[in-house]
């Protein structure tokens, strides 16, 4: 059997390598090429033909890093070619016979193994069998070949597989740990039954989860211009860039890293979203929109930094993303990319939020709002932890600067964290035995996502991942965890000298300490009275949510929702806008057309609305789909951070009992603006907040409203003789003379006349935010100054789809109808969106985000004209 | 006389009766209350099924048996998979050059208060760039209807300035 070996004919004079390293190859070079006969393949690559005693089985030469680390900061991504990088020592791919890596994870001592997790494959349009070996049993393909990026895909992936699994068995190892003393963990102890910590989860059933049951690498994709994780596939897709041809992200194994934590990050959401393969939850958590969001931004971080776990560079992607754009991304202060005066890895000098959220260190003049800068603070807080926790726990000593141990410990850390906050079974942690079936008094029991039902809806919009809820949790599992120490308790943490006050210190240097309290006193999501140890006893848990110590609070700036409006036109400020509208159809066709391209569909309506009706008056028209980008306004001293509006369904109105066959509503008082004058209930149900999540839609078999139920957010104004009074838009399609019937109706969706759509809301019958865009967020508000003065001025007044809603008009409205859309604006620095001062300063408990309490109402009131 | 008043009367009678039959059987009603015969569903409490579909939404540990308390509202039909084409197509304009929808799963959601068959679906679309991207919906096994949508990609731009924005209309800041 032969073995035909690639290496590079340049690499040692290219490189630069030591003499000594030159002088010693000689001889080795000379015994090389007498041996065997020699082959010139394509691309400069020089092959050697040795035989195959077996020692080559399933192995070949890759590259273990990119041009830029192995070839030097000068090379360039254009005509690259991989065989002048290509390492001397051939690697393993693979034991299998294809192309497939295998998975394996220990639980203790018991090692579960998943074979054929991870496949490599070339692009999408192409083969979907990975190759075979080749005859002589090896993976050597000629450099550049699509073969070769396929075996170096395979490599790297496999490569980030095996850390993942390793440091989360390591997380499995340590959360089970603190069960026989009472606590709480997220990371479930039936990991090891459900399989979830792969794709490949619930044995045969996984089908029903994704396309196919192993992650599927394309290491040359049909994709220009970027790389990607579809977790629906599940796919990792590498393409290249027209404008350098020969260059593929592929050469950078740092973007392989990179995209694969975007898979590790999917994973650790869903770890707790199933036991076994009938009791998987339907839905799947995911970090990120279409636009910029925190929840992305944190994922993009996380990404970084695992970048950081498997190279221990403090920069990522120089080749891929530095010589192609100018965008490599620093990982760490110390990077020398960071080109502004004062940025260092000292308590002043952190990459701060929200200061540095549109930090591009490429270009620190020209701010922009996108979630790979804004993530760049995530991972250099979590590189300062690594650093923080090798120092004070000594880990420093170990071979490896205590680079394996430091980053264990975060993984730890993320895992429980992302596994808490992504759980749709909504009770983000255990009991001892029997995880998913606490009641109390026979009634279900939640501790996260308010519920089984609506778990998706909170965990993405109402209560979503922010950088606060982040790193609440994350803070809180570092005093689980790392900091924890009792003269009382057996139990100490990993590292006790890394105590609370070094962590909220390091939090806040990073302007991270966004929360009063860790939250951890497990209260359930609909009473402050049920809590872990009335679900199950014996559970421990402090009686009061530990508090955050305020000495260490100096860079984290907490201010009152009552200090956000939307924005107002002044004399001061003639040009200010409350609401920008986009009603061009060219440009609403781009939009629906870019959301669906990443995913996100909105459900348009036949017939009574589209972009066909736009008439580009920058007005609100009948028949139009518009987008809706709120400029809100900042009227403190200190920047918002994390700016959210909703315009999700919620509970803001009275059903009265007599209503129920029509479920019309008077809307409740929650602000001075709709008052009782004008129709509105201050009594009634007005007084509480639902607990359950109960749209305003019929139910069919008792043709009733629910007597309580969420609403959507736009009223209109009914003015019969002199009154005027605002109701719901299923009390005015029948007056005013319109008689507009179901199907009419915005939203109505039926295969034929005879048939009913069940899903159907005839509240939202006139105009509606779309289902899927209906909520927006902006990065930051500077202080005392709108978001389009803070953000987009700057940005030549463009937009990212992350900052907009998109609102259907019904083609049937009269003109001159007058609406009040009532959206929930908050912001993660807010000092009294998560508590109220009473409950000494426990966070609101899910439910109460069913109502105004965590928000500040946001009227948008318009009138549709043509 | 007696004789030709009930003649009358019968007559009357008759008229009116043909004209409440012709009114019963030819009467339209209104859209919102059409009424269509739902088939009878056969449970399985011991799988958890409704017609051989399981049930998902009743949280866990809730007894089986109050699986036979559901009545689902829509009844599954074919033209799911084409209304939902239809929807994408919508939204994709002219750029979608194909549509791949591969049904993962099928069960009853019981969910706010009413019960549906639902399809669960990869859709892979492919736009004229050749491109493709893959993500899930949930949608009424009725009238294809989407009523979820998750598991979207994440897209990494080598150059996040050039990312899809959109720019506010002049009109705005003309000054």
């Amino acid at each position: 059997m032969k073995v035909v070996r690639q290496r590079m004919t340049n690499k040692l004079l290219k490189n630069r390598a030591p003499l000594w390293k030159l002088l010693l190859s000689i001889p080795l070079l000379g015994m090389l090429t007498s041996c065997n006969p020699t082959e010139l393949t394509a691309k400069n690559a020089q092959s050697n033909v040795i035989s195959n005693d077996g020692s080559f089985d399933g192995k070949a030469y890759v590259y273990k890093d990119s041009p830029f680390i192995l070839g030097g900061p000068n090379y360039s991504p254009s005509g690259v070619s991989m065989a002048k990088f290509t390492d001397r020592k051939a690697e393993l791919i693979t034991t299998n016979t294809r192309l497939t890596g295998n998975c394996e994870m220990m639980f203790f001592s018991f090692n579960i193994s998943i074979p054929d997790c991870i496949h490599a494959l070339s692009k999408e349009s192409g083969t979907t069998t990975p190759l075979p070996r080749n005859a002589d049993r090896t993976f050597i393909f000629s450099p550049d070949s699509p073969e070769f990026y396929q075996v170096n895909a395979l490599y790297h992936v496999s490569q980030a597989t095996q850390t993942f699994l390793k440091k989360l068995g390591y997380a499995y190892e340590q959360a089970q740990l603190v069960v026989p003393y009472g606590e709480a963990r997220s990371i479930p102890y039936y990991l090891m039954n459900s399989k979830l910590f792969w794709f490949k989860a619930m044995s045969s059933s996984d089908r029903r989860l994704f396309n196919t049951d192993f992650l599927t690498t394309y290491a040359q994709c049909d994709l220009d211009g970027n790389a990607s994780f579809s977790a629906a596939g599940p796919t990792l897709c590498f393409g290249g860039i027209s404008q350098f041809p020969g260059f593929y992200f592929v050469q950078d194994p740092s973007v392989i890293y990179h995209e694969f934590a975007h898979a590790m990050v999917s994973i650790l959401l869903n770890l707790r979203n199933g036991t076994n393969a009938a009791s998987y939850h339907p839905l799947r958590s995911n970090m990120g929109t279409y636009g910029y969001d925190e929840a992305g931004s944190i994922n993009e971080g996380i990404a970084d930094y695992f970048s950081f776990i498997m190279n221990k560079r403090e920069r990522f992607a120089e080749f891929a993303l530095g010589k192609t754009f100018n965008q490599s991304r620093p990982i760490s202060e110390s990077d020398s990319l960071h080109s502004i005066p004062g940025i260092e890895e000292t308590s002043t000098g952190r990459l701060a939020y929200p200061q540095y959220l549109l930090y591009d260190p490429n270009h620190p003049d020209e701010a922009m709002e996108d979630v790979h800068y804004a993530g760049q603070i995530v991972s250099h807080y979590m590189v300062a932890l690594t650093k923080n926790l090798k120092y004070e726990c000594g880990y420093n000593s170990d071979k490896d600067g205590g680079h394996d141990r430091a980053t264990s410990v975060v993984m730890l850390l993320l895992s429980e964290t992302l596994s808490e906050l992504g759980d749709l079974y909504a009770r983000g942690v255990d009991d001892y035995y029997s995880p998913l079936t606490a009641k109390i008094n026979g009634s279900d029991v939640f501790f996260n996502n308010l519920n089984y039902n609506n778990s998706y809806l909170w965990t993405h919009f109402n209560n979503p991942i922010t950088y606060r809820r982040f790193f609440q949790t994350f803070a809180k599992n570092i005093n689980k965890y790392v900091s924890y120490f009792s003269p009382v308790s057996p139990r100490t943490g990993l590292c006790p000298s890394f105590d609370k006050n070094k962590s909220e210190r390091l939090l806040d240097d990073y302007g991270l300490l966004l929360f009063k309290t860790y939250n951890d006193n497990g209260t359930s999501t609909t009473s402050r009275s049920i809590t872990y140890s009335t679900a199950v006893p014996g559970m421990v848990h402090p009686a009061a949510p530990t508090a955050v110590s305020e000495n260490n609070r100096r860079k984290s700036i907490l201010i009152s929702k009552q200090l956000i409006q939307l924005s107002t036109r002044t004399d001061e400020n003639p040009s200010r806008v409350g609401f920008y509208i986009v009603d061009n159809s060219t440009d609403m066709e781009g939009i629906l057309q870019n959301l669906l391209y990443k995913g996100f569909t909105v459900p348009i309506s036949k017939n009574v609305a589209g972009t066909e009706y736009n008439n580009n008056n920058i007005k609100i028209s009948p028949g139009e789909i518009i987008a809706v980008i709120p400029n809100l306004q900042n009227n403190s001293n200190s920047t918002m951070g994390g700016v959210q509006i909703l315009a999700t369904d919620w509970d803001h109105v009275h059903i009265p009992s007599d209503k129920l066959k029509t479920g019309n509503f008077k809307p409740c008082v929650v602000d001075t603006v709709t008052t009782v004058d004008q129709g509105a209930e201050a009594g009634g149900s007005c007084t509480s907040t639902e607990t359950d999540f109960t749209r305003l839609i019929q139910n069919p078999l008792t043709e009733q409203f629910p007597a309580a139920a969420v609403a959507p957010v736009c009223m209109v104004l009914l003015e019969e003789g002199e009154s005027s009074k605002w109701v719901s838009q299923n009390e005015y399609r029948t007056k005013q003379g319109l008689s507009l019937l179901d199907k009419d109706c915005l939203g109505y969706s039926t295969n034929t006349t005879s048939d009913k759509d069940f899903a159907f809301n005839p509240h939202e019958c006139l105009v509606r935010f779309l289902p899927g865009a209906n909520s927006a967020f902006f990065s930051k508000i500077d202080s005392q100054k709108t978001y389009y003065e803070s953000v987009l001025k700057d940005n030549g007044g463009s937009f990212n789809m992350g900052n907009a809603m998109i609102m259907e008009v019904n083609k049937w409205i009269p003109p001159g109808t007058k609406f009040r859309c009532r959206l929930r604006a908050r912001f993660s620095n807010c000092s009294d969106c998560y508590t109220d001062g009473s409950n000494g300063n426990d966070d609101y408990i899910d439910a109460e985000y069913n109502g105004h309490k965590p928000f500040k109402v946001i009227n948008f009131d318009f009138d549709v004209n043509d | 006389m007696i004789k030709r008043t009930s003649f009358i009367l019968l007559f009357s009678l008759a008229i009116v009766a043909t004209i409440f039959a012709v009114r019963f059987f030819f009467q339209t009603k209104p859209m919102a209350s059409n009424k269509k015969e739902r088939p009878v569903h056969t449970y399985n409490v011991n799988k958890g099924e409704i017609n051989g579909h399981r049930v998902v939404g009743l949280p866990p540990g809730r007894p089986k048996e109050e699986i036979k308390n559901i009545k689902v509202a829509n009844t599954p039909s074919p033209e799911w998979k084409e209304n939902l084409e239809k929807t994408l197509k919508a939204q994709g304009g002219n750029s979608l050059k194909e549509v791949i929808l591969n049904k993962v799963d099928s069960f009853v959601w019981s969910h706010e208060g009413v019960s549906l068959f639902v399809e669960s679906v990869i859709v892979t679309l492919k736009n004229d760039k050749n491109s493709e991207t893959t993500f899930k919906v949930l949608v009424d096994a009725e009238t294809g209807k989407i009523l979820k949508n998750w598991d979207q990609p994440v897209i990494d731009p080598a150059n996040p300035r050039q990312s899809f924005r959109v720019k506010l209309d002049p009109r705005y800041h003309a000054d």
